[in-house]
């Protein structure tokens, strides 16, 4: 089953680049969504249905821990899956981070890190 | 400000460089010819927490093609807006590895947007508390930590 999948960053290359990784590690893509901030990956999940979330922290407008704060809070979409792609390098908040049930990658990443979360998210998905 | 920071800086920047940007870091002999700065471009992030202050990046401006090239992977011409979104990435990276030997793992900060700063713009005037010189492939990179004063009572 292809996944449809948002990516959000504040960062142009930094999207491509994730994009780029997931078409090459052989999951299987559906519609490839893209946001600059928090609010614009809102919109998104209105519009569409999604099988997965990739998510920055530090964005201008809504960063990404509002963004799954309020993922988590509507019942349409609060069980998506969401992996954290982010330099953020704290503890603390990458504790709250996956309290909300969300995996984190570190920026940078090595395509590998990427391929391996994925693919473990997506059993997960797969499986539900 | 002890002096492992220079170090701490290249690494945390070699290692970036490396990872997400593809550039590498020249051996000695080959680095003797490089090492320049033309038309340099620098990008600032600030940064607030349990310290306070700012992280730039300078390089000269024909890097950040090859830099945008390499993480996007596109062969074709590559716009200014996306060459300098690419450089302030690379700084977001640095200074997202940076922040946690400054204070500590369990320490929370909150990182601005990076900027393109003029060179003569007073925020670097104040003068870095550390700096790091990389002699990479695609050319020149300084990477400068500037922490603002702790006020002890
Ligand atoms: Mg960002």
């Amino acid at each position: 089953m292809a996944l449809n999948i948002l990516v959000v960053d504040d960062s142009a290359v930094m999207r491509s680049m994730i994009i780029r990784t997931l078409q090459m590690s052989g999951v299987e893509l559906g519609e490839v969504h893209q946001a600059a901030n928090g609010q614009e990956a809102l919109v998104v999940l209105d519009q569409h249905w999604l099988d997965l979330a990739l998510v920055d922290i530090n964005m201008p407008v809504m960063n990404g821990e509002e963004l799954i704060e309020c993922i988590r809070q509507k019942p349409a979409i609060a069980d998506l899956p969401i992996v954290v792609i982010s330099t953020e390098g704290s503890e603390t908040r990458i504790e709250r981070l996956q309290q909300h049930g969300a995996k984190f990658v570190h920026k940078p990443f090595t395509p590998e890190t990427i391929q391996q979360i994925i693919q473990s998210v997506t059993e997960v998905t797969n499986g539900r | 400000m002890d002096a492992e920071w220079p170090d701490r800086l290249a690494q945390v920047a070699v290692e970036s460089f490396g990872t997400l940007g593809f550039m590498f870091p020249l051996d000695e002999a080959e680095a003797g010819a490089a090492g320049s700065l033309i038309e340099p471009i620098t990008v600032a992030v600030s940064f607030h927490g349990p310290r306070t202050g700012w992280v730039t990046l300078t390089a000269p401006s024909g890097l950040l093609p090859i830099l945008a090239a390499n993480m996007t992977g596109d062969d074709g011409p590559i716009s200014a807006e996306v060459q300098q979104d690419a450089f302030k990435e690379m700084l977001n990276v640095i200074c997202g590895n940076l922040l946690p030997q400054l204070a500590g793992a369990e320490a929370v900060f909150d990182v601005g947007s990076p900027k393109i700063v003029d060179g003569q713009n007073g925020l670097l005037a104040v003068g870095p508390t550390a700096t790091a010189r990389l002699l990479l492939d695609a050319g020149q990179v300084d990477v400068a930590l500037f922490l603002a004063e702790v006020v002890k009572v």
